[in-house]
């Protein structure tokens, strides 16, 4: 405790120290004494000297300040005491409460659950949101992942699945804002402090303001409390990470100045290993469990870009949100065929689920396939079959749509949640042609299959 | 980029169907001028027979014709003329909804198709087909004509109708051609459209009598019609295939550009992004080794 060293470089957030004595190992916390910057150490260069990053602005560190070693790694507290609590990435609030007192804080780095604790899950997790409920159901336990490039509705959908999975499901849930608008952040602390919800919940911030070293770290502070709960106290419990992308790409911005050679798209070549360290710490044991759900921001909207890739292997559900989607006026904008999920079998979510599910698809992929016929040859020169499936296609695109609860001051829409069991009927319903005779407007931004139909009636009514 | 991959794909495809509409006008243009050709030349011959018909019916008073007279007109029978084949735009579709539309004014009705098309169209709908002709539609003939001909006289003969409808598709000019009902038996002075022939007023002496140059002059009245509205029929349908072709030329010659363009990118990006890893790993090594 308290060896001392000195500031030997600072490059950005990388600072270099110096010890005459014993080197600090990796991933500890040093201190810089006369500004209190955090510090972690990341690497050894050579006998006595470590490269760390820095948990806050780098701003008036010069060469030869003291920097303290405090002997252990960044910690931050845990337990029922941060409920309702936001904090930073060192555990530290940042919402003017006064401190947090906790009795236990754990270290932010720890190991992922041994291999015979995992427990797959096999339980649908039902979200309100048809599109998701069908297509790509979420799994209690498992790992869902949001893609969509900028501006498809990302964090709308994650907060209204926050919404609804705390009004409908209860139980804990730790909210992770990593590299995100500040905004945002406030704005969620605000509507959950409205309706309540935060009572339950803790949040971690680690916004856009942020130097890399704190929006690489700030994950694994959430991710270490949604543990202690899971671990300690065997409970179910939620995790929501928006976004997970900044993680990778504050990884990437430090990378060169670690001296590691830039890799595919200048990417850090450890993106891989990196990603696994935190991902294969969200998991569900035999005797709690961690959902997560983690927003992906996908560059460019090229899927295919290594952060995301590397992101989908581990998930267990992904909902892809598409910008052409988005581009129909549909929201949420999730690509029917781009998402997908482990649990989608006859064996857990049932056979007429999964029959459903198949038939929308195939339709919808059908649609697909007749579009660029149908955009040179013209309707006309489709067989009546094919035209069927046209129709009713674009019906199930529109039924997609769902008002949200947290968009409702835009959207002027009140929020739906649609039980599992109505958005099968539903779509059962329009497969079957039974619903063939309706307009397709009718299908917009409805609930349920009844729903549609009134609408369908009022817009009779008002022809 | 996978997405490469799938937009050469797509390119692949769409180039594809623009071959077989390219190719498709090209047939379309000769088919629909030789159709016309055709046209102008009975057209003389079955003109004349039909302003004769009409002018002994207009001027002669002594007429003992079964297909002249009238009967009690509850029975129709209706011979639609279709295509062969589809991608010729609204063609198929305007003449067959007609025909639909006409034929459910008639409680007893009989549905005799020429073309696949309009058998396929009535079958759909769960009406039954009475009587059908085949391989009369693509190049008419006046043998398929004469055969046409004598099995609706023989049906009407029969009498198993009162009226015989055509239901086809008019040629006006190479743009214009529209769906159009006729009535062919019985046959009825106004329902012939030319202009009687004669330019003078008093009767005609037809000899031995004009019943009998009518009995002669029915039949080839009736095979005039149904070659002219065959002709008339399949000159339409190239031309509306024609149309049909050309747009849809233009639509896949869009889609390519586009596509084409947006493939470009992708490539082009895919470049970029290889030479900036490349430089960026050598720029790296340069300054580390250094």
């Amino acid at each position: 405790m308290n060896i001392a060293g000195k500031i030997n470089q600072v490059i950005g957030p990388v600072v270099d120290v110096a010890f005459d004595a014993d080197t600090p190992p990796v991933y500890q916390k040093l201190t810089i004494s006369k500004t209190g910057t955090v510090l972690e150490v990341l690497s050894h260069i050579r006998k006595g000297v470590v490269r760390c990053i820095a948990m806050s602005a780098t701003d008036g560190l010069s060469r030869g300040m003291e920097v303290v070693d405090t002997g252990a790694q960044i910690n931050v507290p845990v337990g029922e005491e941060v409920l309702g609590r936001v904090m930073n990435v060192l555990g530290d609030p940042i919402d003017g409460k006064g401190a947090i007192r906790s009795s236990v804080h754990w270290n932010i780095h720890r190991k992922p659950p041994a291999f015979f604790d995992q427990n797959p899950s096999t339980e649908i997790f039902e979200t309100g949101i048809k599109v998701i409920d069908l297509i790509a159901p979420y799994s209690k336990g498992g790992k869902i992942g949001l893609f969509g490039g900028a501006g498809v509705g990302k964090t709308v959908l994650i907060m209204e699945l926050m919404h609804n999975i705390s009004k409908e499901h209860g139980g804990y849930s730790i909210f992770t804002g990593v590299g995100e608008r500040s905004r945002e952040g406030n704005d969620m602390i605000a509507d959950m402090q409205e309706s309540g919800v935060i009572k339950n919940s803790a949040l971690v911030y680690g916004q856009m303001n942020e130097p890399p070293g704190s929006r690489m770290r700030t994950a694994f502070t959430g991710l270490t409390i949604a543990e202690y709960f899971r671990d300690v106290n065997h409970q179910d419990v939620l995790l929501f990470i928006d976004n997970i992308y900044r993680y990778i790409q504050a990884g990437s911005e430090v990378s060169a100045l670690l001296g590691r050679m830039p890799s595919a798209v200048g990417y850090q070549p450890t993106l891989a290993t990196e990603m696994g360290l935190l991902e294969e710490r969200i998991a569900s044991t035999r005797r709690g469990s961690i959902t997560s759900i983690q927003a992906v921001y996908v560059p460019a909207d090229d899927i295919t870009d290594p952060a995301p890739a590397a992101i989908f292997t581990h998930l267990d559900a992904t909902t892809v949100l598409s910008r052409k989607v988005v581009e129909m006026g549909i929201y949420p904008a999730v690509d029917p065929l781009e998402s997908t999920s482990r649990i989608l079998d006859p064996q857990i979510v049932g056979r007429e689920h999964y029959d459903v599910a198949n038939q929308v698809i195939a339709t919808l992929q059908r649609y697909k396939e007749l579009q660029d016929i149908i955009a040179i040859l013209g309707m006309d020169e489709l067989s009546d079959e094919d035209k069927n499936t046209v129709y009713r296609a674009r019906k199930i695109q529109k039924f997609m749509s769902q008002p949200f609860s947290v968009s409702q001051i835009y959207t002027g829409l009140e929020g739906r949640y649609v039980p599992l069991q109505a958005t099968l009927e539903s779509f059962k319903t329009i497969l079957a042609g039974e619903v063939d005779d309706l307009p397709e407007n009718a299908f917009f931004n409805v609930g349920d299959i009844d729903e549609v139909k009134a609408k369908a009636r009022k817009m009779r009514a008002q022809a | 980029m996978a997405d490469i991959a799938e937009l050469k794909h797509r390119i692949k495809s769409i180039q594809d169907t623009h071959q077989i509409t390219k190719a498709m006008e090209l047939i379309s243009v000769a088919k629909m001028r030789k159709a016309m050709l055709k046209q102008a030349a009975s057209s003389v011959y079955f003109d004349r027979v039909r302003a004769t018909l009409k002018d002994i019916m207009l001027h002669s008073t002594d007429i003992r014709n079964a297909y002249v007279r009238h009967r009690p007109d509850t029975r129709a029978a209706y011979i639609v003329i279709a295509g062969d084949k589809g991608l010729a735009g609204a063609f198929n579709n305007n003449v067959l909804n007609l025909a639909w539309q006409h034929i459910q004014t008639r409680p007893v009705h009989y549905v005799i198709t020429i073309g696949q098309m309009a058998r396929s169209f009535f079958e759909s709908r769960d009406q039954a087909v009475d009587l059908e002709f085949t391989h009369a539609v693509t190049s008419p003939t006046l043998h398929d004509s004469r055969g046409i001909m004598r099995d609706i006289l023989d049906l009407y003969d029969r009498n198993l109708m009162d009226e015989v409808y055509v239901v086809f598709t008019r040629m006006i000019s190479s743009s214009v051609h529209e769906p159009t009902v006729v009535k062919l038996l019985p046959i009825e002075a106004k329902d012939i459209e030319v202009e009687a022939a004669s330019s003078f007023r008093g009767e005609i002496c037809y000899d031995p009598s004009p019943s009998e140059v009518l009995d002669i002059l029915v039949p080839q009245y009736l095979v005039g019609m149904i070659y002219s509205t065959l002709i008339h029929s399949a000159a339409s349908e190239h031309a509306a295939r024609m149309m049909a072709m050309s747009n849809a030329n233009k639509n896949a010659d869009k889609m390519l550009d586009s596509l084409s363009l947006e493939y470009n990118r992708l490539r082009q990006s895919a470049i970029t992004t290889e030479l900036l890893d490349l430089s960026s790993g050598r720029f790296f090594s340069d300054t580390n080794t250094r």
